[in-house]
């Protein structure tokens, strides 16, 4: 085969990989960023975190939320539904930061899935 | 059955009487109740709600008293049930890779007795080869939900599945659920009326593969549950069972294989579809993967019980 073929086929291959390593890390932390509180499920994602911050400052409590269901559920402490949201956030997505600086370093597919 | 030990007390009096369930007949070809042993000991390691059910029958615990330890067994399950199947014919053609096929027998008919048989209030009833490999699925012990499960699907290219059967019961019919994991509260009217409904539907088997057009003759309990939504939800697309937590279900396609048992993780070898002789490795760590291709687990049993030690 042309080398020059093979290098680009080699690199079309790596690609495929990232692509697809990098697309089972964003939904891990999507996963990761699933919260339950007052026994519903919520995601803890920026727009979410914000509105409870907006509604806890501005002092409506309780005050009601949807749920992922579209369910809606009354918050009834703010200040605990707030720090479980923002500590699944930062989990999530301080994982979500590693793997994709690894992925970031790896320039052959053995690196990418730690053959060597 | 065998007694709550102590740790099952300590587990039931912090979570409830919550538990995952695991039906597993063997046949010629797979040691299910050695799969089943595997896919607990995963539940024993990653989740909390981990008090571990196994139905099977006699024949089955008397092969595998050969093939395991009871000492394995009894750490694996916390309640053991016999249970006969009804034996009726449901031959399937399994896959190893896209090059190895085989066909036998597939016992699934009694799967919908579940709700009479499991010892839990709450319950996660898992397939043999779905291995849970983080603890997203505690989390639907403490919803208000009384049924869910998969309602969708991806392969480990992260993408839907290729075949129209996996996506819809035919080209233009309902879309397909999965029952490779269903959790339900078996005091919940709603439920009971759909495990009632699930029997209804594979008593009259013919009838329902006439009526929702799907030209498949083996009983697949993922096109039974998704008839049986279909039909308590007004016959409409499903708004009645919700999704697991993690959702989409990633799974293992029976012609995909693992390739090796990391530290940590699993390196999978995942064909194309539509080319099947080229493949990509996939490094699968922290996620629930349902691995499909039960010969790959089986040729890996050894390494993959090190993962859930």
């Amino acid at each position: 085969m042309d080398d020059r073929l093979e290098r680009a086929l080699d690199f079309s291959n790596f690609r495929l990989t990232l692509h697809n390593q990098k697309q089972s890390a964003k939904q891990r932390a999507e996963n990761m960023l699933q919260v339950q509180y007052s026994n519903s499920l919520f995601k803890a994602d920026q727009t979410l975190i914000n509105f409870v911050k907006t509604m806890r400052d501005e002092g409506y409590t309780p005050f009601v939320v949807s749920d992922v269901h579209d369910n809606p559920v009354q918050i009834e402490d703010s200040e605990i539904f707030l720090e479980k949201l923002i500590s699944a956030y930062a989990s999530a997505m301080n994982e979500y930061i590693i793997s994709h600086e690894k992925f970031k370093k790896a320039r052959s597919i053995k690196r990418l899935v730690e053959w060597e | 059955m065998k007694n709550l030990k102590k740790q099952e007390a300590l587990n039931a009096s912090l979570n409830g009487n919550n538990g995952v369930i695991f039906f597993a007949y063997n046949n010629e070809q797979i040691d299910y109740i050695r799969l089943a042993i595997l896919a607990a000991s995963a539940v024993k390691k990653h989740m909390k709600n981990n008090q571990t059910c196994l139905i099977t029958d006699k024949s089955s615990l008397d092969w595998n008293s050969k093939s395991t330890t009871s000492k394995v067994l009894d750490k694996a399950f916390d309640h053991i049930i016999t249970e006969e199947p009804e034996h009726k014919s449901n031959i399937r053609k399994f896959y190893d890779s896209p090059w190895t096929t085989f066909e036998c027998q597939f016992e699934n008919w009694n799967k919908n007795d579940v709700i009479k048989l499991t010892p839990f209030d709450k319950t996660l009833m898992l397939d043999v080869d779905f291995l849970v490999n983080n603890n997203f699925l505690d989390i639907i012990f403490k919803l208000d939900e009384t049924l869910m499960l998969y309602t969708d699907a991806i392969t480990l290219r992260n993408e839907p599945p290729f075949h129209t059967l996996e996506r819809r019961l035919h080209k233009k019919g309902i879309p397909m659920l999965w029952s490779t994991a269903i959790y339900f509260d078996k005091n919940d009217e709603v439920v009971q009326l759909f495990f009632e409904l699930w029997g209804h539907i594979k008593d009259n088997w013919d009838f329902y593969r006439y009526l929702y057009g799907f030209s498949t003759k083996i009983y697949r309990t993922d096109f039974a549950v998704s008839i049986a939504t279909h039909m308590l939800n007004g016959f409409v697309e499903n708004t009645l069972v919700k999704p697991l937590p993690d959702n989409p279900m990633k799974y293992v396609e029976p012609k995909d294989d693992i390739q090796d048992v990391l530290s940590d993780g699993i390196r999978c070898l995942s064909h194309k579809p539509d080319e099947e002789w080229q493949h990509i490795f996939v490094n699968s760590k922290n996620e629930n993967l349902h691995i499909m291709n039960k010969k790959a687990i089986d040729r890996n049993w050894d390494k993959l019980m090190r993962l859930y030690e």
